[in-house]
């Protein structure tokens, strides 16, 4: 095939035309073998810069395009869009990066052109080999799996099950509803947390779009955007969710009681239990580690007492397979542990409790119906509020966990409501109330009397009895201080869930240094991932308060919406390819494929790639014993890359025109 | 029989001359009776201590570093201290010289054996750290001869041992002494206290300042019943013991508090002689009066 | 930045981190054993030093208060070693002669002076010779207490010379 190669250098500005002479590479480029056209312009990926490029590839009739710019992950898809409207392969395009890799690494001109220079003439020579590819179209399953059905999950179930879509939700405990689910008001408007989640949670268990696996767990995830396969697996409850109508007489009369986990371990359940009153599914569930029949082999007393006799302790573990076109990760937070941070006793005096466990304790539906008594019976006159526990702080989380300083406000608030003669101090670092009404709400709890200290508090010492002091620099007054206390809140930060990185792992969204799920773009793309069709939403991705988390359940359902709406997906063609007649059928690339794409076709006795399936990541290509020629890598051939290397690598044997 | 062969760096108040030769003595011998095989730095010189930096810190790492390389030479890079600032800055020297270029290249030009292919890294180590975590609860429990059961012990760890590198322990709630005097038989007292400050070199410079700090900590002890208290540091031990001279007058029950190195305790339940511990027979006789005698041996072997 | 500030900065890089780093927190303050008799907490220090400041950061008596217990140090939420903060504006406050008068500084030089001679120290001798500089009358004060270590055979006037003695001094 005769080449003919039209290069385009851009400046990007001054970005890349102030460190690298583009004249003289625009000079030097021409004089290539098989460039017919060499040209630089201030914005290559403006629409004139593009309309060039279309001008020129029907003018000179050619057949390849070269683009030095900026990163291909940024302008490729542009320009490889301009050359197939002027009727170009797509695939008949490279890019060069002379920005990242550059212009922006050096001030040196001469030494930047040079390796423009080099990086330019080994994109021409690898064009040479490039072949015309065709796009794969897949058709998109049309449903969503959302795994976590906290207040971001169902925000994007009901947005997905509203527009007539399909949606699963995988919940890991026995009952939807997350975190909201334990508080009591929420800030700043203080509306009751029950009364908004709730009916949003029966709105899930009624719609018919929606279908709620609970107790479930995802194991496994093969497939890609629009069509993922999930295996899920639901934990045995020992209560046949379609017999248990949710009368509670079992648990009335099971013997074995445990600290509550919903309730912050602060009052006993029973082993056979529902989460809490407004749960979803309104279902008991048998908890077989504290249950005396699986842990003493006797009693079964629940079994008795179940009117619909819906207690079945032969249920087995049951594996569920979902086959989505997207998924939306909203697995919520963890709260830090600050049992660690020893000089805060918690754990070791009574008396120290967590803003979680507090929230508990002021519930209406919560352990002491909503009133605030301490461990030791009493009730606390004076409380302190420690911010920033395991957050801002380089020995434990170094960011921001963003929504304790407004909980522990909201706490403070509820106290001063239950307990109006109580004194109630806040020590902080910085007060971070961002979000909108929250200013105002810092000020209304101010005016009602919460005394504001800044200072991080040092150590909370026991002083007997069960009070405690707490001592801590007033950093206005630049002196040491120390309150005697009934109480001590720990406002602590939000983490990461302990099983985010197998879950990112299993769907193959990287994690952000903190461990939360990484964005695709902080700004621009928020809630989609680098894992095509894996969006994330709510405080998996970093912490965030409701009304954060309602947005981004909103937004994920929307572009998995999107996708599905778009009904076919194109698949990049830069795949594997055997070639039949040389494979021997070793099936060492069988072994070595991490997506499962290759298998062995037993009729011809040799490897088959399955185009949808393969990932393009090229492990199959250097694992083939028999080479290059069997099994080949589309877009990435011998050819092409030894192509560009010669160019690269000392002493390139350039190949210049032939002076006539 | 455990057998390890190490190098010990007594430093100026654990050596035979120093304020704490019998901390220095006793841990020798309840060493020896485990079985570990130790061999003093030769020619050894001061640490380079916290004070000397506070005047040259270029200087106080060439100090330091000359020990690191005597124990290098001797073949022997696992280095065992007591004194906790000169562990401290032992571990500091060590840090910073293989941090900080320019400081590698002086040390190397000085100390030969730095710059050997096949000299080993030295290893700084606390004695308590050793004895927990490498010699452990079973061939403890071996040489124990005599139970100190429950026998009431303080122990006041003081600041340097785990700070600021909390290496081997919590840096405020160390646990180590702890478990050595479960293996022993004694019952650990625990204080809040334990780590608190005893106001180091500043008792000679700012008693008034000082005094109040470690009388505190003297007090929370009582206040928990201890019958002894047991430290494992050279100046911890002279606060305490100046601090227990000034308020003996007025809280009476800390004159039958002794003051001891955790060693000293541990070889009185090894039964070490007592001029190797550098107990005095009435502390024996007083602490033997708190043991609950379950074993047939009581007192040492030199009564 | 003025010229102290600057200068101050370039002599340690530790100073430069802490000023750097320090979010003001008052862990450290609440944190050290000695704070009540500080003039300027710990803290603040580190603000005077930030805001150039200089020489009242190096008047304050603060630094001399620092027992290097390293509990600010464990406890920062940043990481900033205050402890080898203070031994740094110690060592820059005893180099340019703010200090010449405090008892702490003639501690140091007594030390290094004992170490550059003898290659070790002795407590003893560390405690006579820094008293007679200082505060005579005060021997007669620890009187007691040396005769206790001395009856306990604690109490020692010798001290051992680095045989190789050269190494040291050089
Ligand atoms: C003490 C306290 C008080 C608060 N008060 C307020 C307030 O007043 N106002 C406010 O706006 N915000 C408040 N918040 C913040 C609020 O809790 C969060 O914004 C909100 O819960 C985030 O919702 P989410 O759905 O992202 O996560 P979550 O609520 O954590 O829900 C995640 C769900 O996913 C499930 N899950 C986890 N792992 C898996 C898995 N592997 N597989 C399947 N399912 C899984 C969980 O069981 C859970 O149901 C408070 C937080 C705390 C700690
Ligand atoms: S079997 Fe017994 S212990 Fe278990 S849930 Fe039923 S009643 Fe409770
Ligand atoms: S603890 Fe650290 S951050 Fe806080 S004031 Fe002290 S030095 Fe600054």
């Amino acid at each position: 095939m005769n080449r003919r190669i039209g290069v385009y250098i851009c400046h990007c500005g001054l970005n890349i035309a102030s460190v690298v002479n583009v004249e003289k590479l625009t000079e030097y480029v021409k004089e290539l073998e098989d460039v017919v056209i060499a040209r630089n312009y201030p914005y290559m990926c403006s629409d004139p810069g593009q309309e060039i490029i279309k001008k020129d590839i029907k003018e000179y009739n050619l057949t390849n395009v070269v683009v030095a710019a900026c990163s291909p992950t940024m302008h490729g898809p542009t320009f490889q869009k301009a050359c197939e409207e002027a009727g170009l392969n797509p695939y008949m395009f490279q890019m060069v990066n002379i920005r990242e890799q550059v212009s922006w690494v050096t001030d040196d001109i001469e030494k930047a052109t040079e390796k423009a220079k080099l990086l330019v003439s080994a994109a021409v020579n690898r064009v040479r080999f490039h072949q015309p590819l065709e796009k794969i179209l897949v058709p998109v399953k049309q449903s969503i799996l959302i795994v976590g059905g906290g207040i971001a999950g169902i925000e994007a179930a009901l947005k997905i099950a509203n527009s007539g879509k399909k949606v699963y939700i995988v919940e890991k405990e026995p009952s939807i509803g997350g975190r909201m689910a334990q508080l009591e008001k929420t800030f700043p408007t203080l509306d009751c947390a029950a009364c908004i989640l709730t009916p949003k949670m029966v709105e899930v268990a009624s719609n018919p779009n929606i279908t709620l696996i609970t107790y479930a767990e995802v194991k496994e995830v093969s497939g890609y955007i629009g069509n993922y396969r999930v295996k899920v697996i639901k934990k045995p409850r020992y209560v046949d969710e379609s017999k248990c109508i949710g009368c509670g007489l079992c648990a009335i009369r099971c013997p074995s009681k445990v600290p509550d986990k919903f309730n912050m371990g602060l009052n006993n359940r029973r082993a056979i239990y529902m989460m809490f009153p407004q749960a979803v599914p309104r279902k008991y569930t048998i908890d077989s580690e504290h249950c005396l029949f699986f842990t003493k082999g006797v009693c079964r007393v629940c079994e008795k007492f179940c009117p619909t006799k819906a207690v079945n302790f032969d249920q087995k573990p049951e594996e569920i397979v979902l086959e989505v076109g997207g998924i939306i990760l909203a697995i919520g937070y963890d709260l830090f542990d600050p049992s660690v941070i020893k000089r805060y006793g918690y754990g070791r005096y009574m008396n120290v409790y967590t803003g979680l466990e507090v929230e508990r304790l002021v519930s209406a539906s919560g352990p002491t119906n909503g009133k605030i008594i301490l461990r030791d019976g009493r009730t606390p006159s004076t409380i302190v509020i420690i911010h920033c526990v395991g957050s801002r702080d380089e020995n434990y989380h170094t960011y921001c966990s963003k929504i304790c300083c407004m909980y522990a406000m909201k706490l403070a608030h509820l106290i001063k409501e239950r307990l109006p003669n109580s004194t109630v101090y806040e020590l902080y670092i910085d007060i971070r109330a961002h979000g909108k009404g929250y200013e105002e709400f810092y000020r209304k709890v101010q005016e009602e009397g919460v005394i504001f200290i800044r200072g991080k508090a040092a150590e909370v010492a026991e002083v007997g009895n069960g009070r405690l002091s707490v001592i801590f620099e007033d950093t206005l007054l630049g002196r040491v201080q120390s309150i005697e206390a009934d109480m001590v809140i720990l406002a602590t930060a939000a983490e990461p869930r302990k099983d985010a990185k197998e879950l990112a792992r299993l769907f193959r969204v990287p994690l952000d240094k903190d461990g939360f799920f990484l964005e695709k773009h902080p700004k621009l793309a928020p809630v989609s991932t680098v894992s095509k069709g894996v969006f994330v939403a709510g405080a998996c991705q970093g912490p965030k308060d409701i009304p954060d988390s309602v947005a981004q359940g909103a937004a994920a359902a929307s572009e998995a919406l999107a996708l599905l709406s778009s009904g076919v997906i194109e698949v990049e063609p830069i795949i594997a390819e055997v070639n039949k007649n040389l494979c021997s059928g070793c099936r060492i690339c069988i072994s070595t494929c991490p997506y499962g794409a290759a298998v062995y076709d037993a009729e011809s006795k040799t490897a088959t790639i399955q185009e949808v399936l393969c990932q393009g990541c090229g492990t199959c290509v250097a694992s083939c014993p028999s080479g290059a020629r069997t099994l080949k890598q589309r877009g990435f051939t011998d050819e092409q890359i030894l192509g560009e290397l010669e160019m690269i690598l000392p002493k390139p044997k350039i190949k210049m025109k032939a002076v006539a | 029989m455990f057998k390890k062969n190490v190098s010990y760096y007594p430093g100026c108040s654990c050596s035979k001359s120093g304020l704490a030769r019998y901390y220095g003595s006793s841990s020798l011998a309840v060493l020896k009776k485990i079985g570990v095989n130790v061999s003093e730095i030769e020619d050894w010189n001061c640490c380079g201590s916290n004070l000397y930096r506070t005047i040259d810190e270029n200087k106080a790492y060439l100090l330091g570093a000359r020990n690191l390389a005597k124990a290098l030479e001797m073949g022997l890079p696992e280095i065992l201290i007591l004194c906790p600032a000169c562990f401290l800055s032992l571990k500091r020297t060590l840090t910073e010289v293989f941090t900080n270029s320019t400081l590698l290249i002086e040390v190397k030009k000085k100390y030969s054996v730095f710059g050997n292919r096949t000299s080993s890294i030295p290893n700084v180590r606390h004695i308590i750290d050793f004895l927990v975590n490498d010699i452990g609860e079973d061939v403890f429990k071996k040489n124990v001869e005599k139970k100190l059961d429950g026998l009431k012990v303080a122990p006041y760890y003081g600041c340097q041992i785990t700070r600021p590198y909390g290496l081997f322990d919590d840096p405020e709630f160390p646990t180590s002494m702890e478990r050595i005097f479960s293996w022993i038989g004694a019952n650990p007292i625990d204080s809040p206290l334990k780590t608190k400050c005893c106001g180091g070199m500043l008792t000679i410079t700012n008693e008034g300042e000082v005094l109040p700090m470690i009388k505190k900590i003297l007090e929370s002890y009582i206040r928990l019943g201890a019958e002894c208290i047991v430290t494992a540091c050279p100046l911890c031990h002279l606060n305490l013991e100046i601090a227990k001279m000034k308020i003996k007058r007025t809280v009476k029950e800390i004159s039958n508090i002794p003051i001891m190195y955790f060693t000293q305790l541990i070889g009185l339940s090894f039964n070490l002689p007592f001029n190797e511990l550098g107990i005095t027979k009435e502390i024996v006789e007083h602490l033997n009066k708190k043991i609950i005698v379950t074993a047939s041996l009581r007192g040492g072997k030199n009564e | 930045m003025n010229v102290q500030i600057t200068h101050l900065i370039n002599s340690d890089k530790k100073i430069h981190a802490v000023v750097e780093k320090c979010i003001q927190c008052g862990t450290c303050s609440a944190s050290c054993p000695l704070n009540q008799y500080m003039d300027y907490t710990p803290r603040q220090l580190i603000a005077l030093v930030r805001e150039g400041m200089i020489d009242e950061a190096l008047k304050s008596r603060t630094s001399w208060l620092c027992s290097t217990c390293y509990l600010c140090a464990v406890r920062c939420p940043v990481k900033i070693n205050i402890g080898d903060f203070m031994t740094s504006l110690k060592r820059y406050a005893i180099k340019n002669g703010y200090s010449d008068n405090l008892p702490y500084s003639k501690l140091t030089k007594t030390y290094v002076d004992l170490v550059n001679k003898y290659g070790r120290i002795s407590e003893t001798k560390l405690i006579i010779t820094f008293s007679l500089k200082t505060n005579p009358l005060k021997l007669l004060k620890m009187l007691p207490l040396s005769a206790k270590l001395l009856r306990e055979g604690i109490l020692s006037l010798s001290l051992e010379k680095v045989k190789n003695i050269q190494e040291i001094r050089t």
